[in-house]
């Protein structure tokens, strides 16, 4: 099962689902908050992740 | 003598440093990052700045703001950072706007050699992304919160914008003054940004990725980005159509704003721990703030700019 890195609760959880999308709709992060990153690259929520595959979930930084 | 340091330093030399004095920076934002990137900038020579910021100072503001002072307070941001600039730097033109930026504002921004992007939240960002993107001047994103950052130089047509990057975001972000800010992240971040700007007035490559970094996990990361190959840059801020627009209510002190649909239960945890919070299934009820879930807020405050600040402030966005 695809690893979710969760930066900002800094927790690893492994899912089911292997749509990007999907994945965000299970733990209710809405994708227009988040970056998503694979080997450090961005990546959209359309990306279909293998079962080894590891992804980050990136919230988008608005303060200053 | 000044600059002795920088000429030094093999990177940037006598034509570097020669390269720095002629620049023409602005600074859009005057909070944690805007004033010390500015301090930076100033103690760098850069010959031309422009410090643009719509608030005036408060208390909460001194432990990350670090031009100001406690005597400083209820003074507009973008005069008294001038007046400690020239303190700091009496070689350089600095010049000042107390200003809110929208789209019928933002035109005073002209046509700087680069702009810094310190401003709190995503609406200015668009916008000043269309006007960068209109008008081809380089520019670099910088957000931070709690000890994290985010920070990505923009050279239109030539780099993904930051439309490109981030999607239309459809729901408030958190902001400082209700998640908290470490007050280590500002200067972290800020030396990051200037560095940039160094670099890029100095001719050298910049760092292409967006960098995501944790002070409090020291962490930086870089994220590579690639240019999408079916975005077409459609302008929406810069004519008004997505602006967020504060209508006085007829004959009181109230402003209306709407922005991104409201999570009520969600955003009320948060303020909870701020200050008196009444809500129920319709709205909030929050200092001078009453929050819809459709968007809407109703907001007392003395201008418009005063009603916008407090938006930013306890909704995010």
């Amino acid at each position: 099962m695809p690893k979710i890195y969760l930066e900002k609760e800094d927790k690893i959880l492994e899912v089911k689902e292997l749509l990007v999308s999907d994945i965000l709709k299970s733990l209710k992060i809405n994708p227009t908050t988040v970056l998503i990153t694979k080997n450090n690259e961005l990546i959209l929520d359309d990306v279909k992740l293998s079962k080894e595959d590891r992804i980050s979930i990136i919230p988008v930084i608005s303060g200053g | 003598m000044k600059y002795t340091q920088h000429i030094l330093f093999e990177k940037i030399g006598q034509q570097g440093q020669e390269k720095i004095s002629k620049a023409n920076i602005t600074i859009l934002g005057l909070g944690a990052t805007g004033t010390n990137s500015a301090e930076l900038l100033a103690r760098a020579g850069v010959g031309n700045l422009t410090l643009i910021d719509r608030d005036i100072i408060e208390e909460s503001n001194l432990q990350r703001q670090t031009l100001f002072v406690e005597e400083d307070i209820n003074n507009p941001k973008a005069l008294v950072a001038k007046e400690k600039l020239e303190k700091i730097n009496s070689n350089i033109k600095i010049k000042s706007h107390f200003k809110d930026i929208n789209y019928q504002t933002i035109s005073i921004l002209k046509h700087p050699d680069l702009i810094l992007d310190c401003t709190d939240n995503m609406s200015t960002r668009f916008l000043l992304d269309e006007y960068c993107y209109k008008n081809n001047i380089p520019w670099i994103y910088l957000g931070i919160i709690e000890s994290t950052g985010m920070l990505l130089k923009i050279v239109p047509k030539k780099t993904p914008t930051l439309k490109e990057v981030l999607k239309e975001i459809n729901e408030p972000l958190d902001s400082c003054d209700t998640s908290g800010i470490l007050n280590t992240i500002a200067p972290f971040a800020s030396s990051l940004q200037v560095t940039e700007a160094i670099k890029h007035i100095t001719s050298q490559p910049a760092t292409k990725e967006l960098l995501y970094f944790d002070i409090w996990k020291h962490k930086v990361q870089k994220i590579k980005i690639n240019k999408s190959q079916n975005f077409k840059y459609q302008l929406s801020y810069l004519n008004g159509e997505k602006e967020s627009k504060a209508i006085q209510l007829c004959g009181t002190n109230t402003f209306q704003l709407r922005g991104p649909k409201v999570k009520l239960e969600q955003l009320a945890n948060k303020l909870k721990k701020i200050g008196d919070v009444i809500s129920n299934q319709y709205c909030i009820k929050f200092n001078e703030l009453i929050i819809f879930e459709d968007g809407r807020v109703l907001i007392k405050a003395s201008d418009e700019k005063k009603a916008k600040s407090l938006y930013t402030k306890y909704i995010g966005y």
